[in-house]
């Protein structure tokens, strides 16, 4: 996190901050020298020792900054594909924290938001730093797969408090703005944390409601933002134009997902995987094909990089399926639907019950087969999921579904 | 458990902004990007070649910023070999490998016979070097490991890191060059053609 350093900590109160803590630091043996009481001012401190050492602080508190009572609420806030229910909700948990965690939070997004100002030259964008900050003051209680798939919505709730710190530090939420009654469907979909088969199925309406041209479209905007990382800032989705503060990396399997609401409330939890399987697979094809478009002129680039390694396999297919992941982050773990694609991958799925899928699955079927067939050993991640998803469910799967308890 | 014997996983690590994933994309896609994108986990693969016929070759490029220990635990314990970067414009980029060094041989044992590559990254600023290669160098021997500078921004070293990475694998032959399988193929084709010439 070398990026962020570049700003002036001196105008903020960072040192009343960090001082009691830093000698904190030096007990890990980094800096055994350190005196109780430092000189922020003197340059012998690398700013990157003090930045550290706070993100340090903050991630050994014994409990979050933004606390272990509210944070299934936040997460499932930030899940909200509803802008203003999203905002108006987070804003009116900060205003649960108690007394001090409040003002902690305050005076380091405050001072997160001067950093983020200076993004052209440190780099650090408010997303940016949702990625960093969001584990730092957001946590679950316990290490469960269901926590590591919110990590993702850590760093939006992060997000939004840098975007939106303004509005939200002006004071609570008047009584109107407190959250309005939250959308049925988040409620709905508390129970499935998992975004991904969500997700899928909006490409699944796209076959049906419109050509094919068009779904590839989709599919390639995936892969784009995907394969392009850096194109994961730039997308303003096309998809999401309404959805104009995200950006589409983090934020859209959140969103999208609950853009089909309906079809979600109808599946049953079962065929729902069928479905996610299915479609992840027409979605596999999908990429495939496109990626080879897309990622032609990549050889071209770097004539000499990549040719030699790739025999059996172009480098563009696998690598979009890992950078889809990565766009995704963790969505990709996510997906219950996801699975089994990677357990029996040659298998057709055991027909969906559901009924559209049907009438396009001849069309793209002998990519799916391929793109499974690649996918089985492509997600380190997704192996790593089923692994702790089997682990996890031997200890309760009540953990899992905690994320829908309290709604 | 898709646990396949013939993938080869290498973990990348190292502290937040070191260049983890821009060595990795240089290596992986040979590009290059002055944008900075924190990574959470993302893994690459690519075929090469292991004790004469091909694999898969896991990159797993781990999260620098923040810390998931689980997670780490995780790619160390499924890790074949290790890469450890540092910035050379930054000591404590350098100190921040200790733990991961500790945590590696904790969980692995016998570190000896695990690939382990020290890679200062950004060579390319020598300007603001801050550690030294000899320092470096020093720090690799008592960790009996290899050690080589980067630039993922000049393409320096990188394909030689990830080769060399590979030859210090002793208990299989590993290699970027899939000519072995070639060979194979070659062969079988080769013996197909005779038995066609004697039916």
């Amino acid at each position: 996190m070398f990026k962020n350093l570049k700003y002036n900590w001196q105008d903020l109160n960072l040192e009343k901050l960090i001082n009691p803590h830093i000698s904190h630091y030096c007990f890990r043996g980094l800096y055994p020298k350190c005196p109780g009481d430092v000189d922020f001012h003197n340059s012998d401190w690398d700013i990157k020792t003090i930045t550290s050492s706070l993100k340090f602080y903050l991630r050994n508190l014994s409990e979050p900054v933004m606390t272990y009572r509210l944070h299934k609420e936040l997460v499932s806030a930030a899940k909200s594909d509803n802008l203003d229910y999203r905002l108006g909700a987070i804003h009116s948990l900060v205003y649960k924290l108690p007394e001090k965690n409040r003002e902690m939070l305050e005076l380091l997004i405050r001072h997160l938001v001067n950093v983020c100002e200076h993004s052209k030259e440190n780099l650090m964008t408010p997303s940016n730093m949702g990625v960093i900050f969001g584990p730092t003051l957001m946590r679950a209680q316990e290490d469960t797969v269901a926590a590591m798939m919110n990590i993702k919505f850590q760093n939006i709730v992060v997000e939004i408090l840098i975007e939106h710190f303004g509005k939200i530090y002006l004071g609570p939420p008047e009584e109107s703005a407190a959250p309005p009654v939250p959308p049925p469907r988040v409620t709905a979909r508390r129970h499935k944390p998992i975004t991904i088969s969500k997700r899928l199925l909006r490409e699944r309406t796209v076959f049906y409601t419109s050509s094919l041209d068009e779904s590839e479209d989709e599919i390639q905007h995936q892969t784009l933002n995907g394969t392009i990382t850096s194109s994961i800032e730039t997308p303003k989705p096309p998809q999401h134009p309404k959805l104009p503060i995200q950006r589409s990396g983090e934020t859209d399997p959140g969103r999208k997902s609950p853009s089909r609401p309906i079809s979600d409330g109808k599946l049953e939890p079962c065929p729902e995987v069928d479905v996610g399987k299915l479609v992840s697979r027409l979605q596999d094809g999908g990429t495939k094909i496109t990626p080879k478009a897309t990622n032609g002129p990549m050889p071209g680039s770097g004539p000499t990089k990549t040719p030699s390694f790739h025999i059996k396999r172009p480098a563009p297919r696998p690598l979009a399926h890992h950078k889809e992941g990565d766009a995704d982050s963790f969505s990709k773990v996510r997906p219950p639907g996801e699975k089994p694609t990677i357990i029996r991958p040659p298998v057709r799925p055991p027909d969906p019950p559901c009924r559209a899928a049907t009438p396009q699955k001849p069309e793209p079927k002998p990519d799916i087969v391929a793109g499974n067939a690649g996918e089985i050993t492509s997600s380190v991640v997704a192996s790593r999921t089923r692994f702790f998803e089997t682990a996890s469910r031997k200890t309760g799967s009540s953990q899992g579904r905690l994320p829908g308890d309290e709604s | 458990m898709p646990e396949q014997s013939n993938d080869y996983r290498v973990a990348v690590f190292g502290a937040g902004g070191v260049g983890k994933s821009s060595l990795v994309l240089r290596f992986v896609k040979g590009t290059f990007r002055e944008s900075y994108i924190p990574t959470v986990e993302d893994t690459y693969r690519q075929v090469i070649s292991c004790d004469k016929s091909i694999c898969t070759l896991q990159i797993t490029d781990t999260t620098g910023s923040h810390q998931f220990p689980a997670m780490q635990r995780l790619s160390i314990s499924k890790g074949h070999a290790f890469i450890l970067v540092y910035s050379i414009t930054s000591r404590q980029s350098l100190e921040e490998l200790k733990p991961i060094y500790e945590q590696i041989c904790e969980i692995k044992g016998d570190v000896e016979s695990i690939p382990i590559m020290l890679v200062g990254n950004k060579c390319d600023e020598s300007p603001s070097r801050e550690v030294q290669s000899s320092e470096a160098e020093a720090l690799a021997r008592t960790w009996k490991c290899a050690f080589m500078e980067t630039s993922a921004k000049l393409n320096h070293n990188v394909k030689e890191l990830f080769q060399e990475l590979l030859n210090l694998e002793k208990r299989r032959t590993v290699s970027l060059q899939i000519d072995g399988k070639k060979s194979k193929q070659q062969k079988r084709k080769e013996k197909l053609k005779g038995k066609c010439v004697i039916m």
